[in-house]
This record gives structure tokens, sequence and C-alpha cells, in this order.
């Protein structure tokens, strides 16, 4: 009886920190289940093309454990596109702990490419190389309409790129349960600030976002009781917790070079 | 293959030179709270300039600074690369067109040999310029990070 009871404060807890995953990625696309390196929220990439992508990239991953996620989507909706990308990195937990995730975000109907770079793999890839394998190598496929071409030659530039200073230290194996630990009680400190900051707030909008709470609940409780799926994204809502930084201010500098 | 016409990292600047350089960096300093330093080495390794200063600046924590407005110029003798990097507070102040005209100005330079003279320019130009973005201040003004040049392999 007592079991069951700490079973549902569990539950109820963690769909409570679920409303703030929600609250905090509000306005980007939600996450795929099970995760996936290549997202095409917009039917632009055939079948084939998306697996031949999410083969490559899975093996960048799996060689490097450098991830390089690309999202397509059809509008930013009036986003700025960093701000857009970095949120997205962030609330999708591209990358490992190393903030070695990289995301490729393209808004087919805005136009616009970003690449945001973690901050682990800003000294390899900094901001001006990747704005160059914007405009060099993906622009012009696009304008041709080669998406998959664009896409392909960008995920080579930046995977070779990223290898230069990233070798595998192989961080995914057996550090599983110490992650999960570490993420159940970062739960409970955030629970712990929500629950405070619940009774003084209103509860107006809390049964229409239920719904919403017990899919990211499976999926909290999956990442946190399953372990890796299939080496993806590896880990739940904190791998990768500090990606980049670019949109909070923490953006890198700038500059130029040349020969003599 | 050893080329005695190739100058490399330790032979470019002649302790002389370095102690000019100092004195630019540290007359350029008086005059803003930005961080200037140079690196010299002989290879740029596999990657290109810009992204091996970059690890550079990062290796030495020159993104330490309070204003984030530290500044590596970067030499690489051999291979006659190079490359200035600006931390993100000069960035978001300048833009990247500001370290394009330096560095033509350093590589014009540098094509007629006058090394340190294309060094020490760009030092007191790069100076100038963060002079009036970040002023220097007596009363808060701290030496964040050392003026001496570092000289790689």
């Amino acid at each position: 009886m007592i079991n069951k009871n700490k079973i549902t404060s569990f539950l109820l807890i963690l769909t409570l920190f679920c409303f703030r995953i929600n609250s905090f990625s509000q306005n980007i696309v939600e996450r795929p289940n099970p995760p996936r390196l290549v997202n095409d929220f917009t039917g632009t990439l055939n079948k084939s093309e998306i697996s031949e992508l999410e083969r490559k990239l899975k093996t960048v991953d799996d060689s490097s454990s450098n991830q390089i996620a690309i999202v397509i989507i059809k509008s930013l909706e009036g986003n700025d596109i960093s701000d857009y990308a970095f949120k997205l990195g962030r609330g999708w937990g591209v990358g490992t702990k190393k903030n070695n995730g990289i995301v490729i975000l393209v808004a087919l109907e805005d136009r616009k490419i970003k690449i945001e770079v973690g901050k682990g793999l800003e000294g390899p890839i900094p901001d001006i190389t990747a704005v160059q394998i914007v405009d060099k190598i993906m622009k012009p496929a696009f304008k041709v309409g080669n998406y998959y071409k664009g896409l392909d030659e960008a995920t080579d530039a930046i995977s070779k790129l990223a290898v230069g200073e990233y070798k595998i230290a192989n961080p995914k194996k057996g550090k599983s349960t110490g992650r999960s630990l570490w993420s159940f009680i970062i739960i409970a400190i955030v629970i712990i600030a929500i629950v405070g900051r619940k009774d003084n707030g209103s509860n107006g909008s809390a049964g229409g976002q239920t719904g919403f709470g017990d899919i990211a609940t499976g999926m909290l409780l999956g990442s946190l009781l399953g372990g890796g799926r299939g080496g993806g994204y590896s880990g739940g809502s904190d791998s990768g917790g500090d990606f980049g930084g670019f949109g909070g201010g923490d953006f890198g500098g700038g500059g130029a070079s040349g020969d003599w | 293959m050893w080329n005695p016409f190739k100058r490399s990292a330790d032979t470019l600047l002649t302790n002389a030179d370095k102690q000019l350089l100092v004195e630019a960096i540290q007359l350029a300093e008086k005059h803003t709270c930005g961080e200037i330093r140079v690196y010299v080495e002989s290879n740029v390794g596999k990657l290109d300039a810009l992204s091996r200063a970059t690890e550079i600046f990062f290796k030495n924590k020159m993104n330490a600074t309070k204003n984030r407005n530290g500044v590596l110029i970067y030499v690489a003798v051999k291979d006659k690369k190079i490359a200035i990097y600006g931390d993100q507070g000069i960035y978001e102040k300048l833009g990247l067109e500001f370290w394009y005209s330096q560095v033509q100005e350093m590589t014009g330079h540098f094509k007629a040999m006058n090394y340190v003279m294309g060094i020490s320019t760009v030092i007191k130009e790069i100076g100038d310029t963060l002079s009036t973005h970040f002023p220097y201040n007596r009363e808060t003004d701290i030496q964040e990070l050392p003026d001496e040049i570092m000289i790689g392999k």
C-alpha cells in the first residue's frame, strides 16, 4: 500500500516535471520518440535519403561520440533561427555531456539555415566555419532544390572538422546508472522548486496539459529505466543540457585569416 | 624536408623583436581594457588557421576576460598563415569586417617580410579600435592576461 502511494507520488512528481519541459520547449518542435538524428517534418527528403543520412550520422556518433542532428521544419513562425536551433539542441539534448552536439536546422518556408555548434566543438568548428559551410556548401545546393546533396556534404564537412579535435573516449557504456541517479537528483530539485511555485501559482490549465504530461512521463521513464536506446541520443533530458549557449549570450567570438 | 630559407617559429622573431612587440601590446593596452596576445608557431597542423587560432585562444583561457574582449594574433611561420581571433564582446560590436581588414593589413607587411612591423601595426590598430569600445579605466582595470609573446612548436 505504501509502495503504491510512493509510485503514485513519483509519477505525479514526474508529471509535474514534464510541465517544466513543456513550458521550456513550447515553441520548438517536439522530439520524436524514439529519437532520430534526421528529422524531416516537411516531407522534403524521401525515405532512402533519410535512411542514408541517418546511417551516416549514426556512424559519426558511434565512432566519435559527436552527435549531428538534422532538423527540417516548415516555418520558424516568426522565431529567430539561432534561438530556435539553440533551444532545439538544448531541449532535445543533442550531444553528450561533453557538449559535442550539432544541430543543422533548416526552415524551408523562411529559406533559412543554421548550424548550431555545442560548446565542446567550438574549437574545431568556430562560428565562422559554420557560416562558411552554410554559404558555400548548403546554400548553392538548396537553391537548385537538391536538399539531400547540401545536407550530405555539409555533414561530411562537419564530421571531418569535428574529429580534428574529438577522438573517441567512449563515454556511452557503463555510465548509465550514474547518469540516471544524477538525473533523478536533478529532477527532485526541480520538482521541489516547481511544487513550491505551484502553491501560489494558478492551476487553471493543468487539465489540458495532462495528456502531454503522460506521454512525456513515458518518455522520461523510458530514458531513466531503459538506458541507451540504440545509440541515438544517450540518456534522458539531462544529456547535453549545457548545449551551446549562443542564444543566451555566450556566443563565441569572430575572426579572420589569411596567407602571405 | 629542411629548408634553411624557411623560417620556423623560434627564428621568426629575435628577442629584441619580442621585446618590441610586448611594448607595443603594453602601449595598446594603455587605452583599453581589452587584452591582446600573440602566438607564433611553425605549422598550423590539420586545422585551418582560424580554427587553430580559436583552439589556442580557448586553450590559453583567453576567454576568461570580464568583458570577453581578448584578441589573439596567430602566425604559422612555415605554412605562411595568419589569423586573428577576437572574443564574443568584440565580435558583437565590430563583426567580422574589422578582422578581415586587419588580416589584410598584416599580410601586406608579411609579404614584404616586415614581420615585426606587420604584427605591431595591427596591435596598435586593434588597441585604438578597442579603446573606443572598451575604454581604459584606471580604477578598475586589471591585467587579465600576460603580454608575453607565446611561441609554439
